[in-house]
């Protein structure tokens, strides 16, 4: 335990650079890494350069202690870990995946002429993986919830109980507001909720603001819980296995939505413009290519995720 | 024979682990007298960062370890693991500078044009 003396040798800008690092690795360099800040600073303040030095290897410490990066957790950690990541990948892909369902509603009223083949081959895809990773996802926590029983009956319920509240609260938030947006549109020609910017669109922004905090609510509550749940090497292969198939989901998701983009921009480019059936304007959507993007970005992650799965479990094999 | 470093990625010379290990071989040092001894025998500044994340990998694998202090600076010493692991780096460093250097050779000797023969009355 650290004296009253060697408390007030730690500065408060030496101090502020140790959160970058976990708590367990603190705990056993803390007082020593301080130290040689102290000894190399002098009393004087850190560079930016020297800052984001130690901010970087501070997240890699972070990201080795979650079972993310290197080998200083054993590999049925290094599973967990990337499956988290994976889960946390998908919430990230749930977000454009509904605002790519509410920009593509009735997309399959607007053919004047020629084939829907494509687009309908394209969106029943996204749908049918979509489908695919929502029951997957649903059977790992199926196949946690021993676990999760057991923990909850040994008293773990207090450390998780903040976080479940958040999630709970911004999906009750999400709800009123969806509910209240759905009334309110039964009251609205298709012209008032689809054009302009007034109080019913603001309400729609709120509404999805709300439901990415719901989604990352429930995100961190669902990692918090797996960080703390005791897994059988049973339970730990068929999660990893479910987190293998969904991260490889999303870059199929990814790749048909961009098809369903393409196809209705050379078959039915009105629909993506909201102009008259017929018409030719520019297939260019600024929200299609914004939610192309997050997908991207979090297929990647996911597919990080997969990559730290397969060799963990390769790895979980050879030791048993 | 190391032919990885302790994080996993190819042996280097300039290595924070193993210029760590070879910095602990004169004796134990805490973190900045490390840093220090370091900058003095290979020309690297390691910051806090990147000699801790070193530090932390090298106490995993058990090729250093700490040693009891009274003081914050906690002091850390090379494992005989360590050792056989700083020896085995070195003498792989030392076949590749070899052969690097016998290959240099002959490259030299290869390039270095022939004297034609030499007229009588011409400057040497």
């Amino acid at each position: 335990m650290r004296t009253r003396s060697k408390q007030r040798d730690i500065g408060p800008t030496s101090g502020s650079l140790l959160r970058w690092y976990p708590a367990r690795w603190r705990a056993r360099y803390g007082d020593e890494f301080l130290a040689m800040i102290d000894d190399e600073l002098g009393g004087r303040r850190p560079e930016m350069r020297y800052r984001l030095s130690i901010a970087r290897s501070g997240l890699n410490e972070r990201l080795r202690d979650a079972g993310l990066a290197g080998n200083s957790v054993p590999p049925s950690e290094q599973v967990r870990g990337g499956a988290l990541t994976v889960l946390c990948a998908f919430a990230l892909f749930v977000v454009p995946g509904v605002a790519f369902a509410k920009i593509s509603e009735h997309w399959d009223q607007s053919f004047q002429r020629g084939s829907r083949h494509l687009p309908a081959v394209s969106f029943n895809l996204l749908a049918s993986l979509a489908g695919a990773c929502g029951v997957a996802v649903a059977l790992a926590a199926l196949a946690l919830l021993p676990a999760f029983v057991k923990f909850v009956r040994a008293g773990g319920w207090p450390a998780i109980r903040r976080r479940v509240k958040w999630a709970v609260i911004a999906t009750l938030a999400t709800a009123a507001v969806v509910g209240g947006l759905a009334v309110w549109a039964s009251h609205l020609t298709n012209h008032q909720r689809n054009t302009g910017f007034g109080w019913y669109q603001l309400l729609f922004v709120v509404a999805a603001f709300l439901f990415a905090a719901a989604v990352a609510g429930w995100s961190v509550a669902a990692v918090a819980v797996t960080c703390r749940l005791t897994i059988g090497s049973g339970q730990l292969k068929v999660g990893g296995s479910l987190a293998v198939l969904v991260g490889a989901c999303m870059p199929l998701m990814t790749g048909a939505a961009a098809l369903w983009w393409g196809s209705m921009a050379t078959t039915a480019p009105w629909f993506l413009a909201g102009t008259p059936m017929g018409s030719s304007p520019s297939p260019w959507a600024a929200n299609l290519l914004g939610v192309l993007i997050v997908m991207t970005i979090a297929s990647g992650i996911g597919m990080l995720g997969v990559l730290r799965v397969i060799r963990s479990m390769r790895a979980l094999s050879m030791s048993q | 024979m190391p032919r990885t470093t302790p994080n996993g990625s190819r042996q280097r010379p300039n290595d924070p682990p193993i210029l760590i290990l070879t910095s602990l071989a004169g004796g134990p040092k805490h973190g900045h007298a490390l840093s220090k001894d370091i900058e003095g025998f290979a020309g690297v500044v390691l910051g806090p960062g990147a000699l801790y994340g070193a530090i932390t990998r090298l106490e995993e694998r058990g090729l250093i370890e700490p040693l009891e202090s009274n003081d914050r600076r906690r002091p850390y010493r090379i494992t005989a693991t360590g050792s056989a692991y700083l020896a085995e780096a070195v003498d792989e460093m030392q076949r590749l500078a070899h052969e690097g250097a016998r290959r240099l050779a002959v490259a030299n000797k290869a390039s270095i044009p022939r004297r034609g023969p030499r007229i009588a009355g011409s400057p040497a």
